[in-house]
């Protein structure tokens, strides 16, 4: 038995705070495990936590460790993988923090796609604080804060961050050890966001008040609750415990938009005089014409002409060639209008 | 050469040139022009990074993690967005993280009037965040100072291990004047604290010891390290002791103004002396004793209802004339009548 | 650490948690008097110390050595 991963933990500090059969300790030293496998470690690894329960496990990992305001984890883990590309960065946090809380946090930084993983200890309630209700707290749950049983749903994370590729989100429970590691290996190795949502138990503040006496008869629990599929998968159902995951194919910046004029034929339109122009005024019901660049567009569909006050710069039935060189919206506007004549 | 640049972009000049490589923010009046030019910034220069966060709460936690990294970071907003930033703040004094954040000033409270000037988030500076911190502030007058008060928070940070406030206003933000930026030469405070990535350190909110052990029920080393972070602050502080003294020969009355209102009162420069704290914390208290001694009438002139006033009071254990300019109205006429009916003895 | 006979156990790492013991698919381990105690059978299957989440219980190799 390799017990190397030790030396990635602060020891000194054990035994740790966490409640007997807590979860928590479970998400530590299997993260440190194979961390141990892939050779990360202090010279090459922070680690990022918010505030909870769970949000002490960073203090127990010997690196570099960051422990944030509640909810702000991601968007630290983000901003130092930003300054330092060759870092790993890893987040280590409970489901009240990173998808209450840090809910927005959640969206935008999965949404910037940066190379960091997030480890959620999901005990499906607000441990730390005494056992009130969660944003995973499935419906009828009876806490703290809902005496009578949650009367909401809860957040589905699973669908939340598959809805776009590319992602990495897998759902596995610190009862299914050989899942839970592979889960961990693989979200370490991907390149971009991923997240493993991690069931696991507070037996003290939730499990207790469901009628669990022993962590153990929590993990049977999540045994019948959950299985595991096996293969690729870009989606998960709520039983099921496995990896989604979806990569986009790297599509080459798009080169500076190319000014695209339509060409149209000068010949066979309407020609008008300035005069003529001046009657298109948009008073009395008539149509807005402008000429823009020896052409005449109809612009009486345009919001910029609609009322009074709208009108306070542009004024229908005019050549507007020299305004619209200086107006904040340019000639892409005006070309979005029907033609219907030419200068003479 | 001189040339036009606005306040907003002294600000961000005065960064670049000090060596900051990392912003993030959220658009708000009067910074956005600052987020602006770093985004666009950071497409001219790879070593510059920039994140256009959800929030402020997520730029401000950046700008603070970023700085951990290593990086010298940096955040831009206002009265609202400073209003939800600190939360980070309290913990960027905590983690010992060196970085700045700028404030420029509009009308509040909530939303209020955005695109006018204030100056009334100088308490929120002070005593926005939870418990106890002792946060240094600067608040430039010109778009020359703005630059160079840029570049002295930013060396404050680095002396100070902590977040810095560069204070502005809507006025001043979008200020445009004749300066020379490229000409100018700053002084710049290398980063002593080793980045993350080369330890096994734990940088917490939470209490703790120097080892960084968490200590949360420990009142004795909780006190020692209030009382180390105070002394920092004030050692650094010490070095800073800007301000502008305008003395009036036979003038018995003093003005003190800052920021925009300091740019008002200026006309009245012949007729009282004017003094213009420009580090705003820790308050000036040494000197404004000093300086006070010789006048019979003090007058604070600023753009909230009070706030630096009663600071003033604090440091000279008596009542001083207020002039509160508010809802973005600066009228020299306005201020100069309220401060004859002042002296007159009516009105307020 | 305590020995037992093929689990070392560490009295003060150990929370009492039970999991050791209802895992143990031949359940060798119990609780006494508020300590692990081991009777014969161990299997060697490693696992008490797979999910013990205090890093509290180590299984011996054959030769009784870490
Ligand atoms: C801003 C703020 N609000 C509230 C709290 C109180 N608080 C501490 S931990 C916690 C809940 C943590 O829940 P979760 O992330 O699920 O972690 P767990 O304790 O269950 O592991 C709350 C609300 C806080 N520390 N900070
Ligand atoms: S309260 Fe719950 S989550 Fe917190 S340590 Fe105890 S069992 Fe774990
Ligand atoms: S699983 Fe570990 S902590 Fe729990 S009783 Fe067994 S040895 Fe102790
Ligand atoms: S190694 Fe297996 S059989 Fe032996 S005590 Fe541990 S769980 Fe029981």
């Amino acid at each position: 038995m390799d017990r190397s991963y030790k030396e990635l933990l602060k020891l000194r500090r054990f035994p740790h705070t966490w409640c007997p059969g807590c979860g928590i300790g479970a998400v530590l030293k299997n993260v440190a495990m194979v961390m141990k496998e892939l050779g990360w470690n202090y010279k090459n690894t922070v680690a990022v936590s918010g505030i909870g329960c769970s949000g002490r496990m960073s203090g127990y990992m010997n690196l570099d460790a960051l422990h944030t305001p509640h909810g702000r984890p991601l968007t630290a883990a983000e901003a130092i993988k930003t300054v330092r590309s060759d870092l790993n960065v890893m987040v280590l946090s409970g489901d009240g923090d990173l998808a209450s809380i840090g809910g927005n946090h959640l969206l935008h930084t999965s949404r910037r796609n940066p190379d960091i993983t997030v480890f959620c200890n999901d005990n499906e309630i607000y441990g730390l604080t005494g056992g009130q209700a969660g944003p995973t707290t499935p419906q009828g749950t009876k806490t703290l804060t809902s005496p009578r049983g949650e009367h909401h749903s809860p957040l589905r994370l699973g669908r939340i961050l598959t809805q776009q590729a590319p992602y990495f989100y897998a759902r596995t429970t610190v009862y299914h050890l050989n899942h839970f590691k592979t889960c961990i290996r693989e979200a370490l190795l991907w390149k971009g966001f991923s997240f493993v949502d991690i069931i696991s138990d507070c037996i003290e503040l939730n499990g207790r008040r469901l009628g669990f006496k022993t962590a153990h008869q929590m993990f049977k629990w999540f045994d019948e609750r959950f299985h595991i599929v096996e293969g690729e998968r870009d989606q998960l159902q709520e039983d099921e415990l496995g990896i989604a995951k979806a990569v986009v194919k790297e599509v080459p910046r798009p080169a500076e938009k190319e000014e695209v004029k339509p060409e149209i034929p000068m010949e066979g339109l309407k020609p008008f005089t300035l005069e003529e122009l001046e009657r298109f005024d948009g008073q009395e019901g008539r149509p807005i014409y402008m000429a823009y660049q020896g052409k005449v567009y109809d612009l009486s569909a345009s919001p910029l002409f609609q009322g009074e006050k709208r009108m306070r710069c542009h004024l229908g039935g005019k050549d507007l060639t020299k305004d619209l060189d200086i107006a904040p919206h340019g000639e892409d506007l005006i070309f979005k209008f029907p033609l219907v004549g030419k200068m003479e | 050469m001189k040339r036009l640049v606005s306040g907003n972009e002294a600000i961000f000049q005065g960064a670049i040139r000090v060596g900051a490589n990392y912003f993030a923010g959220y658009p708000i009046s009067p910074t956005s022009e600052i987020l602006q030019q770093a985004a666009l910034y950071s497409e001219e220069n790879p070593g510059f990074r920039f994140l256009q966060a959800e929030d402020e709460i997520a730029a401000a936690i950046a700008t603070i993690s970023a700085s951990l990294a290593g990086a010298k970071a940096f955040t831009a907003t206002s009265g609202p967005g400073f209003t939800l930033m600190q939360e980070a703040l309290g913990w960027g004094h905590v983690v010992e993280a060196p970085c700045v954040f700028v404030n420029s000033m509009r009308v509040g409270p909530s939303t209020g009037m955005p695109t006018q000037p204030a100056q009334s988030d100088l308490l929120q500076v002070k005593a926005g965040t939870a418990g106890d911190v002792y946060p240094l502030a600067f608040y430039p007058n010109s778009v020359e100072e703005c630059f160079r008060l840029t570049a002295t928070a930013f060396n404050a940070a680095e002396e100070s291990l902590s977040p810095v406030i560069l204070l502005a206003d809507a006025f001043l933000s979008h200020l445009y004047e004749l300066v020379d930026l490229e000409g100018s030469t700053l002084h710049i405070v290398p980063r002593t604290k080793d980045p993350l990535g080369s330890g096994q350190r734990l940088f917490t909110g939470a209490a703790h010891d120097k080892m960084g052990n968490v200590k949360t029920s420990d009142p004795v080393n909780y006190r020692e390290w209030l009382r180390e972070l105070k002394d920092r602050h004030d050692r650094v502080a010490e070095r800073y002791p800007f301000f502008e003294y305008l003395p009036c020969k036979n003038s018995e009355t003093l003005l003190i103004a800052f920021g925009m209102t300091s740019r008002v009162v200026l006309a009245l420069k012949d007729r009282f002396s004017i003094f213009r704290p420009i580090r705003i914390y820790p308050v000036l208290e040494k000197e404004l004793e000093e300086v006070s001694q010789s006048y019979r009438h003090i007058i604070v002139v600023e753009g909230n209802d009070g706030q630096y006033a009663s600071w003033v009071e604090c440091a000279l254990c008596q009542k001083v004339m207020k002039v509160s300019c508010l809802g973005g109205g600066f009228k020299l006429k306005w201020i100069q009548s309220q401060i004859e009916d002042g002296l007159k003895g009516v009105g307020r | 650490m305590k020995p037992r006979l093929n689990v070392l156990w560490n009295e003060i790492y150990c929370k009492r948690c039970l999991l050791c013991v209802e895992v143990c698919p031949v359940q060798v381990l119990t609780l006494e008097r508020n300590e692990i105690e081991e009777k014969e059978g161990c299997i060697r299957c490693y696992q008490c110390e797979r999910y013990c989440p205090d890093i509290a219980i180590e299984v011996m190799d054959e030769k009784g050595e870490k």
